[in-house]
């Protein structure tokens, strides 16, 4: 009867998607539905479903498969990236909860939309034709733009989430035009085909590296690389804290595992193109992330200012272009989200009373009201610094590793310069707590149970990832592998 | 030559719309040249209970009106896909109709969920 | 080229704007006796005679009236647009004219057969909004503010539901091009199932034609007169000769829709010998004669009325029905 090859429709390596997508809506009708009622269950519901939908990414997003007619693959690359998605997103969730309570917009909403944009997170990492992506990438951002506006009590939140929807949509013209050029100058969207068109057209054509160009451009937008990251510290700082520890942590991962694809698959053979571009990205992106977060009272600019620099890193590893270098990202993403887990547990127990406070030197004489604390903060600190022998430091190292292992000696050198500068402001962070002396205490006792466990498991993970880092590297090193097939 | 013909098929429709434009353009431009034009500033001044306008009308206005428009977009891009869908769907057969059916189960649960937090409700 | 083609093609040419011209004098007739129409009805209804002064039965009352508009004088408020103020009724009332272009009146008597009629007439009739739009926003006018944008939310609104029936339509008939929906074959079942969809639309069309009982954007009551409350003379009576022209198209494109355009009704072959511009012409006149008698006997909605029913009825039912119509012809395998 069909005259379309769809017979071979297999939904198989989708199932995680599906699922969590058919969840997403389930929860908006029962929410919309019960009302109050549904309110204090569907949290759990949500972490419910990101759990199984962890379980069926880790049986069936693995095995090699390209479904949907070429739109989506599934890999061992694609399956670790979306298992750490789905721990970085059910971390914001745990983190969450307690706090849109106390915030009072503890509306079901906003699992509906985290949810949502894990959807589009996970069809980002298994895009493999640049339509599939930019639809991947518009339902990520437009989940996130209405989260940056949560709290519709806020002319902050209204302005953060203003901010970036009228630059994420300024960034998704630039990847649409770069895309288009792309597609007029080789035919396809198909990765697989500008692969296979990329290695027969010697030299290619001016537009499509202008195109990249503009593609590089627009996803550096998400992923807050300067010199694209003006929106980063607005945002970080005016949108709920929920809602920046869901943008520190997991979607920059997303856009860099897609960016890695993307460079990696059907860009493979445009290295000496793309390079500088990812270069001039990491030094940029090291020198903000590294000079701007000193002038910052306010922890969660600062912290903006600390994500725009560990993606400087994280594309030094990028621009290594050898499977080392993948390692190393994604070794240095997991460690950097878990650290960024611990950290936003400390910044949302920094109340007093009852109101949320944001700036630095409320921390002060931290050591003496509440030393557990002050001393995990302290420990995530020097982690966020590179300082051994936490966690930090191996991320750093590797990449520094992969930079020399390419030969880009003096960028690795940069690296090491820049985050000595870095360090200045995460010890500063640190002195606050030990050494000022405090005017007003903070309130006791703010964190739930959630909150404590999140920032007990980051604190673990930094302290003991020296004990069996094999452990961790090994599965970077499977999902590494994946992108380079037989090389 | 496949182009041609589709555009032979417009020709009258063009030479319509110029020539609707042209009749309702002179009729407004001849009753304005033909009647005897007496404009006084009173006359000239919008329509108001009997004073003078108090301010500018584009102000704000009622949010639902944006509302509606909205779901107007929505909905009438669906139909735009139905359109295509419904000529091909002897084709295109059960998946062609099961992939539709997905995506309108999407836009019904938008639209319940509209309904359920009151968007279609006015007063 | 030689001499034979250019006759050719000058022939072609003149014919195509005798049929233009045909076509414009002859909705304008129908406008203009469309409105004597409408004031006999509702005269008849309420037991009055209507106009009778100007000519024999008043038969001359529309011109006499189209004579007078004329020759008003055009207030231009000092606050609106001008440009715009006066672009917007002309727009108006061409779209409602250029409609025409793809309505098959007879067999093959069309202006423009084009293989997406429908889609054709679907978009132009969408586009009467911004004349209501630009009406209202240049007037610069609280009445005419406010009657523009309900007016246009509420056309928006019927667009809708119009449009999902549409879908309905062309699933059954499995062409987008206007001759080929009246000449497809439907057999008894069809018309049933479709019958629904028919009241469905003469509803909408209402609404959508801003007529009684959704004439709320006029709503003398509240807002006397909505968006035209600016307008005078020659500017107000684009706006009547375009809605009494929408009416009149609406109701032939229901007839195109549902009720057969220019064959015979009810399948009787031995009345073949009567044209089929007569037939069109009657069952066009059968639906302008609903929108009248509905204006005579029902009462205004209220505006959260209309938008209920556009938005909690008539689009789920619709879109239901767009789901069953696709579902039954492809379970019964009696796709076109």
């Amino acid at each position: 009867m069909s005259e379309f090859g769809f017979l071979d429709f297999n939904l198989v390596p989708l199932l995680p998607e599906v699922f969590l997508a058919l969840s997403a809506m389930g929860f908006l009708l029962i929410g919309v539905s019960f009302g109050d009622e549904a309110r204090r269950v569907i949290p759990w519901y949500a972490l419910l479903a990101l759990l199984m939908t962890g379980v069926l990414v880790s049986q069936v997003s693995f095995d090699d498969a390209i479904v949907l007619g070429g739109m989506f693959k599934a890999d061992a690359y694609s399956g670790f990236v979306k298992l750490l998605i789905i721990g970085g997103v059910m971390a914001t969730l745990g983190l969450s909860m307690r706090y849109l309570e106390q915030e009072h917009i503890d509306q079901m909403e906003f699992y509906v939309l985290v949810l949502l944009a894990s959807v589009g997170m996970m069809f980002m990492v298994s895009a493999v034709n640049l339509l599939s992506l930019y639809m991947a990438l518009e339902l990520q951002s437009l989940s996130l733009y209405v989260l940056a506006a949560f709290n519709r009590q806020s002319p902050r939140a209204a302005e953060a989430g203003v901010k970036y929807f009228a630059l994420g949509g300024l960034a998704s013209g630039m990847m649409l035009f770069g895309i288009s050029l792309i597609y007029g100058f080789t035919g396809s969207l198909d990765f697989g085909t500008l692969t296979a068109s990329m290695m027969v057209m010697q030299p290619v054509p001016f537009a499509v590296i202008f195109g990249l160009v503009f593609l590089l451009a627009g996803l550096a937008f998400k992923l807050s690389a300067a010199p694209f990251h003006m929106w980063t510290p607005d945002v970080y700082e005016g949108a709920p804290t929920a809602v920046t520890a869901l943008f520190a942590m997991v979607p920059k991962l997303a856009a860099l595992a897609l960016l890695m694809r993307i460079l990696f698959e059907p860009f493979a053979y445009l290295v000496p193109q793309w390079e500088q571009i990812i270069i001039f990205l990491a030094v940029m992106s090291m020198i903000v992330g590294a000079f701007g977060a000193i002038a910052q009272s306010n922890i969660k600019r600062l912290i903006a200012y600390s994500s725009i620099g560990h993606i400087g890193y994280a594309l030094i590893g990028v621009a290594a272009a050898s499977e080392g270098g993948i390692n190393a990202v994604l070794l240095h993403m997991l460690i950097y989200m878990a650290m960024t887990a611990g950290t936003f547990a400390v910044i949302m127990a920094m109340r007093r009373g009852g109101r949320s406070v944001e700036r630095i030197d409320d921390l002060a004489g931290l050591s003496r009201s509440q030393p557990i604390l002050a001393y995990a903060l302290g420990i995530l600190m020097f982690s966020m610094a590179g300082v051994p022998p936490f966690a930090g430091f191996f991320g750093k190292l590797m990449i520094f590793q992969a930079a020399i292992g390419a030969e880009l000696y003096a960028l690795a050198i940069f690296g090491v310069v820049a985050s000595v500068v870095a360090a200045y402001y995460y010890l500063r962070i640190v002195k606050v707590m030990f050494f000022d002396e405090a005017v007003l205490m903070l309130d006791l006792n703010v964190l739930s149970g959630p909150q404590r466990f999140i920032l007990a498991c980051s604190v673990a993970f930094v302290l003991f990832f020296i004990l069996s880092p094999s452990a961790f590297i090994d599965s970077t090193q499977l999902a590494a592998a994946a992108l380079f097939p037989g090389r | 030559m496949f182009n041609e013909t589709i555009l032979i098929e417009y020709l009258p429709i063009l030479i319509f719309i110029v020539l609707a434009l042209g009749i309702s353009g002179a009729a407004v431009i001849g009753s304005l040249l033909v009647a005897k034009q007496k404009p006084d500033p009173d006359k000239n001044a919008a329509y108001e209970c009997g004073f003078d306008a108090f301010s500018d009308t584009r102000g704000k206005f009622d949010v639902r009106f944006y509302l509606v428009t909205l779901l107007f977009i929505i909905f009438d891009l669906e139909i735009a896909f139905l359109f295509p869908w419904a000529i091909s769907l002897k084709d295109i057969g059960m998946f062609g109709f099961w992939s539709m059916m997905a995506f309108l189960g999407v836009l019904t649960v938008g639209f319940i969920y509209e309904w359920k937090k009151g968007a279609l409700d006015w007063e | 080229m030689s001499i034979d083609r250019e006759i050719e093609m000058f022939l072609a040419f003149a014919w195509m704007l005798g049929h233009i011209i045909v076509l414009i004098v002859g909705v304008l007739l129908g406008v203009a006796y469309l409105t004597y129409a409408e004031r006999k009805v509702l005269g008849a209804m309420q037991r009055r005679q209507g106009p009778m002064t100007v000519g024999p039965w008043g038969l001359l009352q529309p011109i006499a009236d189209g004579v007078k508009l004329f020759s008003k004088e055009t207030i231009i408020p000092s606050q609106a647009n001008k440009i715009v103020f006066l672009l917007a009724p002309v727009i108006l009332f061409a779209l409602a004219l250029v409609a025409w272009a793809v309505i098959p009146v007879d067999k093959d008597w069309v202006l423009a057969n084009i293989n997406v009629g429908i889609l054709y007439l679907f978009a132009i009739s969408s586009l009467g909004v911004y004349g209501i739009i630009m009406a209202g926003w240049a007037s610069n006018s609280r009445y005419a503010f406010l009657g523009g944008l309900r007016s246009a939310s509420q056309m928006v609104s019927y667009e809708v539901s119009m449009g999902l029936i549409i879908v309905c339509v062309i699933l059954c008939t499995g062409s987008l091009n206007l001759q080929e929906i009246v000449l497809a074959p439907r057999p008894i079942w069809m018309q049933i199932w479709l019958f629904p969809m028919f009241i469905v639309f003469l509803i909408s069309i209402l609404a959508e034609c801003n007529r009684a009982p959704f004439d709320l954007p006029e709503g003398e009551s509240e807002i006397t007169g909505g968006f035209m409350v600016e307008y005078s003379a020659m500017t107000f009576a684009l706006f009547f000769l375009g809605e009494y022209a929408n009416m009149i198209l609406m109701s032939a494109m229901a007839t195109t829709l549902f009720l057969g355009g220019w064959l015979p009704p009810f399948g009787m072959w031995f009345l073949d010998f009567v044209p089929g511009i007569v037939w069109f012409g009657l069952k066009t006149c059968a639906i302008l004669f609903f929108f009248l008698w509905a204006r005579a006997t029902l009462p205004r909605f209220r505006y959260d009325q209309l938008m209920r029913l556009g938005w909690k009825i008539f689009l789920p039912l619709t879109l239901l029905w767009v789901v069953g119509t696709a579902g039954l012809l492809l379970a019964f395998d009696a796709l076109p």
